[in-house]
């Protein structure tokens, strides 16, 4: 068992096994699904009320989300969960070279790039209304039809963009 | 409207805790790396559908007896149309290729101290901003409230679920056959 959890990298049958667990833990005993790209906005309007005191009351859509009257929620709290379990499962495995080459300062290109891709994330997830956790996987097990359009807009227009980009940016890109 | 920093307890502490497992899984599955996620859609590495494909394989199946035999609880599908659900993930797909992460996996990978995951995350508050600003006029000619739609694949095709659960864990093993001969270009 420990061996296993030390393990750097697992079969992507047994991850996405456990996701489809992860799922049902979270259905059957808090009646929740999984869902990241909200805690965003909550994270956005956080930010903004501090520099501006009216910014929830002046806008309608950062309310719509703090309808539970707390900043940290199933949501937030979810995210933040992601955080420590991704750093506990680091700090189990052996370290090895692709968490220095993740470490590894990136070039101006690489980092507008990413700035860039950031923006087109959370736009595209707000307004499908879910990201991979609350479409892909939440909703794919559910079998939602919107679920699997989403997936398939995202893979649509994905994959002839992750090609271009290579072909831009190269070294910079991946 | 005062706004709590805490949420119910019971919701706080579960979050965290499903989060955690969560957050555990993407980091051993490697898709906190943002090579992965592109590798994906360069067609090199197909990490990103195996996880998926399994966990809607896994997730569905379980749902289904728990639905059926122990608990008729009612699904919690999250509330868009189908237009916005199609247009919306070919936007988070240009930025997936782009960045390399989606927003659940980029935290993972801010555990990993990735530069990258930073940018994207600053590039997302901008992103989550701007959609606050031009949500009235997108929730008017995207998601007006009647087209609202939660329907199931198999409430749609009039097929058993484990139809589909079937079709998908073959999907699975088409994958896992094109990848075992190679007709799937290895990355490295």
């Amino acid at each position: 068992m420990k061996k296993f959890l030390k393990k750097e990298k697992w079969s992507p049958y047994v991850v996405g096994s456990g996701i489809g667990a992860v799922f049902l833990m979270s259905y059957i005993f808090f009646k929740h699904t999984l869902g990241s790209s909200v805690s965003f906005v909550k994270l956005t309007a956080f930010l903004h009320q501090i520099i501006d005191q009216n910014a929830v009351k002046e806008n309608p859509y950062y309310q719509d989300y703090l309808k539970s009257l707390a900043w940290i929620d199933w949501q937030v709290a979810l995210v933040m969960g992601i955080f420590f379990g991704a750093y506990l499962s680091i700090k189990f495995s052996k370290k090895t070279d692709r968490f220095c080459k993740n470490k590894k300062n990136i070039s101006i290109r690489a980092k507008l790039l990413s700035l860039i891709g950031g923006f087109f994330v959370i736009f595209g997830a707000r307004f499908a209304g879910g990201c991979t956790s609350g479409h892909a996987i939440s909703g794919g097990i559910q079998l939602a039809l919107s679920g699997y359009l989403f997936m398939a807009g995202v893979f649509l227009a994905g994959i002839p963009t992750a090609f271009l980009a290579r072909k831009i940016f190269r070294g910079d890109y991946i | 409207m005062t706004i709590n920093i805490f949420g119910l307890f019971a919701e706080v502490v579960g979050g965290l805790f499903i989060g955690s497992l969560f957050g555990f899984l993407l980091q051993k599955a490697g898709v906190t790396d943002f090579r992965t996620i592109k590798n994906q859609l360069l067609l090199k590495d197909f990490t990103v559908m195996k996880v998926i494909l399994s966990a809607i394989v896994t997730g569905s199946l379980g749902l289904y007896i728990y639905r059926n035999f122990i608990n008729e609880q009612s699904l919690i599908i999250n509330s868009t149309t189908l237009k916005a659900a199609f247009y919306g993930g070919a936007i988070f797909g240009v930025g997936m290729a782009t960045l390399g992460f989606c927003p659940g996996t980029c935290i993972g990978a801010l555990a990993e101290k990735s530069k990258a995951a930073f940018w994207g995350i600053a590039g997302m508050l901008i992103g989550a901003f701007s959609y606050s600003k031009l949500a009235t006029f997108i929730q008017k000619h995207f998601k007006p409230q009647e087209s609202i739609c939660k329907t199931t694949l198999d409430e749609q095709l009039g097929v058993s679920p484990l139809i589909i659960i079937l079709f998908l864990a073959f999907f699975i093993v088409i994958i896992k056959t094109l990848d075992k001969k190679n007709l799937i270009r290895k990355n490295k």
